[in-house]
């Protein structure tokens, strides 16, 4: 019975502390927590952030493992966008600088060619954003980037359209290349959703007329 | 038993019907309700970010007014202005309408609207390899072709919600065939950040404005002491008592000057109420001196809360109590000027107390420095042979007119 005592005056008050704690707590969630970006921050961070919400260190010490989470609430509610829409956009600025360092690891004579970004997601809109981006991210590695889209005839695109993805990308960039449409000075990075179901983005590119998956 | 079996399936059947029936309808009334619900949501959040969005705008031009994206001022075309996916496109026109201001307030930002209905029609070229449709903006050359600008660049704007953060995208394009992307810049805060309502006319960084935000914060306290130089002047008599200044002349109550110092209290963190007692002293040598207090009662009438960098009005209501002594108080005295000079032996026994109730407007910058300017009532000198009156209304008529000059601290 004593010993359930100790264990219960040890750990019954971080045990309470934790129960409704954003990240890791044990009691399921309420709804308004939900709509919550959660992210750890240091202790002192905190302090700065908030003084007062936690106590300043005592000069014998506290003895306690502290940590802070500083949550911030979502600007979209849940139902707003398609789930897997959000959970794209939610990271836009995390893929497109993946993207963005994709291109800017190429071997120097690629990555200093004018890089075209087109996208191609079945939702317009969230193409859009995507595309402007990785466009800003490439740009913020002082790459030369451009506007213009590559075109093709009407009919290779009816062709490339009855393609599977594996073979319809490595023929699209062969036609750019030979329509001139994507110059020797051109590189072409097309970030793709291959599924409407995953949340990640692929990634080739094509140069030469040479098509390269990168992700 | 075929026959219960066939009974069974058809009781099921018809309780399924029956069931079934109202499906549609309830549905439907399921489905309108929640779309109404998240439209209602989009509204409520547009209308939560939109102050972030202009807040990002601003952001955006001040950093073009520290360094110029282009060396001259150069023609730029809005090109495309896109919201959070999930929102209306009620906000594309606020956001287009707020930067639209912003450019035309900051011209040293080099960044010139430019408007050109060619770059965002679509256009159609038909050539030996095909026909290509597109925006103008993105098809340069046909662009020239039909008239298009010559040498301008396309601005292109977007606003992303991820997560917590909102996020506006900028680039600008330079309108040839290759169309090359010359400046670009992110521009992230969260929402959850107070907004800074900068002036558009006034931008100043963020780190500028949160500073000057919380030393106006820190102002605030309850309690300032101003410091108030005020002078009230008396109104002659009307006609009916001039006419004797042929028999006795009649002299006017000279201008009093004072020197007030006291507490004024704020009642609200807004400053929208203001209540103040001061002590007030005046002297001039060889003709009086005095002493006064004063309570006044004053309301924010410029806005529902004290502007933080514009000047704010106030509508005040008060009463003073002042004692005066000296040979020019002797209008005060309601009798003959010349008999009482002539009467008394010295100065000091030419003495005037009196109470006035004062209704007035202030100006005020910065709660630390305030003009004005008031009417006065001072009932004992509704008849006065000596004082007349400023202003006469149905219910009270005015004596004095006072103007005042405060310094707070």
């Amino acid at each position: 019975m004593e010993f359930w005592l100790f264990v219960a005056l040890f750990y019954l008050p971080s045990l309470l502390e934790d129960a409704q704690e954003p990240m890791d707590g044990w009691l399921p969630a309420a709804v308004e927590l939900e709509n919550l970006d959660c992210e750890p921050i240091t202790v002192d961070g905190a302090r700065q952030i908030a003084p007062g919400r936690i106590p300043e260190p005592s000069a014998r010490g506290d003895f306690l493992e502290r940590r802070a989470v500083i949550c911030r609430e979502r600007l979209m509610s849940p139902g707003i966008r398609r789930a897997g829409d959000d959970a794209m956009l939610s990271g836009l600025s995390g893929h497109a600088e993946e993207m963005a360092a994709l291109v800017a690891a190429l071997e120097p004579d690629e990555r200093e060619r004018t890089w075209l970004v087109e996208t191609f997601h079945p939702d317009p809109a969230v193409g859009h954003k995507i595309g402007f981006a990785v466009k800003n991210a490439l740009m913020g590695r002082s790459l030369k980037v451009s506007d213009r889209a590559p075109t093709l005839a009407a009919g290779d695109i009816q062709v490339i359209g009855s393609l599977e993805p594996a073979a319809a990308y490595p023929l699209a960039c062969t036609r750019y290349a030979a329509a001139g449409s994507l110059g020797a000075g051109d590189g072409l990075l097309a970030i793709v959703l291959r599924d409407r179901s995953e949340t990640i983005l692929h990634a080739g590119i094509c140069t030469d007329g040479r098509w390269r998956w990168m992700r | 038993m075929a026959v219960d079996a066939v009974r069974r399936i058809g009781r099921g059947l018809l309780a399924g019907i029956v069931l079934l029936a109202p499906m549609p309808a309830v549905a439907d009334a399921i489905d309108e309700a929640q779309a109404a619900r998240l439209e209602d949501l989009r509204r409520r959040i547009a209308g939560e970010v939109q102050l972030t969005v202009f807040e990002l705008l601003d952001e955006l031009v001040y950093h073009w007014k520290q360094s110029p994206p282009f060396a001259a001022e150069t023609p730029v075309v809005l090109a495309d202005v896109t919201v959070p996916v999930g929102l209306g496109t009620g906000l594309v026109g606020l956001v287009e309408n707020h930067l639209a201001g912003l450019l035309l307030s900051n011209p040293d930002s080099r960044v010139a609207l430019s408007h050109c209905p060619s770059c965002t029609a679509v256009v159609v070229r038909s050539g030996p390899k095909g026909t290509v449709v597109s925006r103008g903006l993105d098809n340069p050359e046909v662009l020239a072709r039909v008239g298009g600008p010559g040498g301008r660049h396309g601005l292109h704007l977007d606003v992303a919600a991820e997560g917590a953060w909102l996020v506006l995208r900028a680039r600008i394009t330079r309108l040839t065939p290759d169309l090359p992307i010359v400046w670009s810049r992110t521009l992230t805060t969260a929402a959850g950040a107070p907004s800074l309502l900068r002036e558009s006319d006034h931008l100043k960084s963020a780190a500028e404005a949160r500073l000057e935000h919380r030393e106006a914060l820190l102002q605030r306290g309850p309690l300032t002491v101003p410091i108030r130089f005020s002078v009230r002047t008396y109104a002659a008599p009307a006609l009916g008592f001039a006419t004797r200044i042929l028999e006795t002349p009649v002299v006017s109550p000279p201008p009093v000057l004072w020197i007030q110092t006291g507490l004024e209290l704020a009642l609200t963190q807004a400053r929208a109420w203001n209540a103040s007692f001061l002590f007030g002293f005046a002297f001039v040598p060889e003709a009086y001196d005095g002493l006064m207090v004063q309570t006044r009662m004053s309301r924010l009438i410029s806005g529902s809360a004290r502007s933080l960098d514009g000047p704010d009005v106030y509508l005040f209501l008060g009463g003073a109590l002042m004692t005066l002594q000296g040979l020019a108080v002797g209008p005060f005295t309601n009798g003959d000027y010349a008999e009482l000079v002539a009467a008394t032996s010295s100065p000091d026994e030419v003495r005037a107390t009196f109470g006035a109730f004062h209704i007035g407007l202030e100006i005020r910058v910065g709660e630390r420095i305030g003009a004005s300017v008031f009417l006065e009532n001072m009932p004992a000198y509704a008849e006065s042979e000596t004082v007349g009156d400023f202003m006469q209304t149905p219910f009270i008529d005015f004596q004095s007119l006072g103007a005042e000059v405060s310094f707070s601290f």
